[in-house]
């Protein structure tokens, strides 16, 4: 990897680091001076630009696209996220802050790209085995963002139910803006992720060679998660499932994606 | 040297009806400060006119003549005779009420931010009249600092301060922008219409619902929005976000069995109610249900105290800062104090050298060239310099102590300076260069 790559890449981890620490103190309360509250958002966006030289450097020297392996999809996936977040916080109030709960994320995402670095064995790969790992990709970086609103949901219910409006109360987005904007994360996920199961179950009969298909637990619990999150949108437009319940069933479909990613992290044979 | 004054009433001094009396219009402030510039005795001018407050700051080199002006100027203006209320501060008081002013320690509600931007108005119409110089001017700039040192550093601008914007904060934490969204009203209470009528200024719809159709009419058309018979009541309630209920009752006017059905037909979408009234309106185990966020008078009074608390901690930091920002301003001015006084005795000791010269230079050494002449000129001017820097040195340091006047006194009366000089015709001021060594 070339010098310009490594650089950006270690500085993106850095900044993430920083980033995550001044929104975790910004969100706790524990510091409002101004250069808290703005160098929060500015290290993010600082990150994600150097995030994005590190991909580009990547694809032009090694001319594997951004989703080409799993190490690759995890780095995008860690990007994605970011840019989601900062996205969103451009034009919803105060959500940059929620940004908190997903920078230590992001920065173990960032490593394990290293470790799972390189390309996907040449048996399987192709167009299908990209659109897999692009769709699953996509999907995962929505439900983060879901997953995020959803836990600032939660914390900021509890503030309301419980009659506390100190700190936290004012620094968190507002109940509306965060259900509205955890659903939208997940009606964004879905589709990515029906699309990357079924892209997923090829990849999987092609490497099949011989003998009845073998199901692992990875391919059940991410059935599971996407019928938590299949239901979450299903019910919110059928019985009016919003709010807490909402939030609740994201962030267990959401836990089950990750115990999906962390699966394939640990399998050895991955791509 | 001026001293400052302020004359003035405000909402604890005056009733309103008084105070409407004096109330000066935005386009009048102009003449009136400069009216106020050309009082005899003044230097310097300055008014500061809100709803809560009239006061006339003046600065001259007589403080009693300046406040007997400044009472007589706004018993004219009022037409009234007003001494029992007014209050008066001079000097150091003038200075820290200017301060508390100008940090909101002196407002109705304590750290609201309108009085700061009033003053600057004031601050404005007064340089444009050319009515500020460099006493009562620097104060007024001084108490802007503090304001925002005050601000800054204290948490005086945080926190609740009544019901209603208890109310607006949790519907913002609820809903965020209030733009078109429902507030429904139950009942004709003062409480509960000050509330919606917060959620209102925020860009919310109200709808007034009441036993009385005719007393709903009244208020709806009073605050602009709709009326409606308790008997739409439950209907109202699907279509509201926020309900405020305020009724005489003695039972629940909202179950918690209504409640959920009107959360099933609401499609889970939050609801958010106020019930400001004793006994309660609303069924209090309809807390419990998803989605619904109640806050009953015990509630929504714990949290504006709590605020009360918060700021009264606040309050007390934001005194202390003030109190050492005056500290500070006395040193400061005191130190400016010793000015005239070292000014004076340089002026002495030059004036003294130099007639001491001018006679040698006709007598006995009338056979010195030019070159000579002026080496002794330096000479003596070296001497002098040399003389006077302890003494300099020692009246600056004073005079930012407490007993700062002493030393300058002593010196003035030890060297006559307030009397003319021998030989002199009258006491001339001191030169533009005695008076930049003294403060340099």
């Amino acid at each position: 990897m070339g010098t310009v790559a490594d650089t950006a890449f270690g500085v993106a981890a850095l900044l993430y680091g920083v980033a995550g620490a001044l929104l975790l103190l910004q969100l706790s309360g524990a510091s409002a001076a101004p250069w808290v509250l703005k160098g929060g958002p500015r290290a993010l966006l600082l990150a994600a630009a150097c995030h994005l030289a590190y991909t580009a450097a990547e694809w032009s020297a090694r001319a594997a696209g951004p989703f080409a392996s799993l190490g690759e999809a995890l780095s995008s996936l860690a990007l994605l996220v970011v840019l989601a977040i900062l996205a969103v916080g451009r034009s919803e109030r105060r959500t940059q802050v929620v940004g908190a709960f997903v920078a230590p994320l992001v920065v173990l995402l960032l490593l394990a790209s290293r470790v799972r670095h390189g390309h996907a064995p040449p048996h399987l790969g192709g167009a299908i085995l990209v659109a897999h790992i692009a769709s699953v990709t996509v999907g995962t970086a929505a439900f983060s963002v879901a997953f995020a609103m959803s836990v600032a949901y939660l914390l900021q219910e509890r503030q309301v139910k419980k009659k506390r409006l100190g700190g936290l109360f004012q620094r968190l987005p507002s109940l509306d803006v965060l259900d509205r904007v955890a659903w939208r994360s997940v009606a964004v996920g879905l589709p990515a992720l029906t699309l990357g199961i079924v892209c997923g179950l090829f990849v999987g009969h092609r490497a099949q060679t011989s003998g009845a298909p073998v199901v692992t637990w990875q391919q059940y619990v991410a059935l599971g998660a996407w019928a938590l999150f299949a239901a979450v949108l299903l019910l919110r437009v059928a019985a009016g499932w919003r709010g807490r319940r909402a939030a609740l069933g994201t962030i267990l479909g959401y836990l089950g994606a990750v115990l999906v990613l962390v699966g394939y992290l640990l399998r050895g044979d991955a791509p | 040297m001026s001293a400052v004054v302020v004359v003035g009433m405000n909402h604890r001094s005056a009733p309103v009806a008084l105070r409407e009396q004096l109330a000066v219009p935005a386009e009048e402030l102009d003449g009136a400060v400069r009216d106020l510039g050309a009082l005899e005795g003044a230097r310097e001018a300055l008014l500061v006119a809100t709803c809560n407050r009239v006061e006339a700051y003046a600065a001259g080199p007589d403080p009693d003549a300046l406040a007997r002006s400044l009472r007589s100027w706004l018993a004219r203006r009022a037409g009234a005779a007003l001494e029992t209320y007014l209050y008066e501060h001079r000097g150091e008081g003038a200075a820290r009420h200017l301060f508390r002013v100008c940090a909101s320690l002196d407002s109705i509600v304590v750290g609201e931010p309108q009085i700061l931007g009033q003053v600057k108005e004031a601050h404005a119409a007064a340089d444009e009249a050319g009515t500020l110089g460099g006493g009562l001017g620097r104060l007024v700039t001084r108490a802007f600092q503090v304001a925002k040192r005050v601000r800054t550093e204290t948490g005086i601008a945080a926190g609740q301060v009544s019901v209603a914007s208890v109310a607006v904060d949790l519907a913002r934490g609820i809903f965020g922008e209030l733009q078109n969204r429902r507030v429904l009203v139950v009942g004709a209470g003062k409480m509960a219409l000050g509330a919606a009528r917060g959620l209102q200024r925020h860009g919310a719809l109200l709808a007034v619902c009441n036993r009385s159709y005719d007393r709903a009419l009244k208020l709806a058309q009073e605050h602009g929005g709709t009326a409606h018979p308790l008997t739409d009541l439950s209907l109202l309630v699907q279509a509201s976000d926020v309900v405020v209920c305020s009724t005489a009752a003695t039972r629940f006017v909202l179950t918690r069995e209504e409640l959920q059905a009107a959360m099933k037909s609401r499609r889970g979408r939050a609801l958010f109610l106020i019930d400001i009234a004793v006994p309660r309106n609303v069924d209090p185990r309809a807390g419990d249900l998803d989605s619904v966020y109640l806050y009953n008078v015990d509630d929504l009074e714990k949290i504006v105290g709590e605020g009360l608390e918060g700021r009264s901690v606040a309050t007390a930091q934001a005194e202390a800062v003030v109190t050492e920002e005056l500290r500070l301003w006395q040193r400061e001015q005191q130190a400016q104090g010793a000015v005239p006084t070292i000014a004076a005795l340089r002026q002495r000791f030059r004036a003294t050298a130099q007639a001491e010269l001018e006679r040698s230079l006709v007598g006995r050494l009338k056979h010195l060239g030019p070159e000579e002449r002026r080496a002794l000129e330096a000479m003596l001017d070296a001497t002098m310099n040399k003389l006077l820097h302890a003494p300099t040195m020692a009246l600056k340091a004073q005079s930012e102590g407490p007993e700062g006047g002493a030393l300058a006194t002593a010196t003035r009366a030890l060297f006559a300076l307030d009397d003319a000089p021998e030989g002199a015709q009258g006491s001339a001021p001191p030169t533009p260069e005695a008076r930049r060594k003294a403060t340099g």
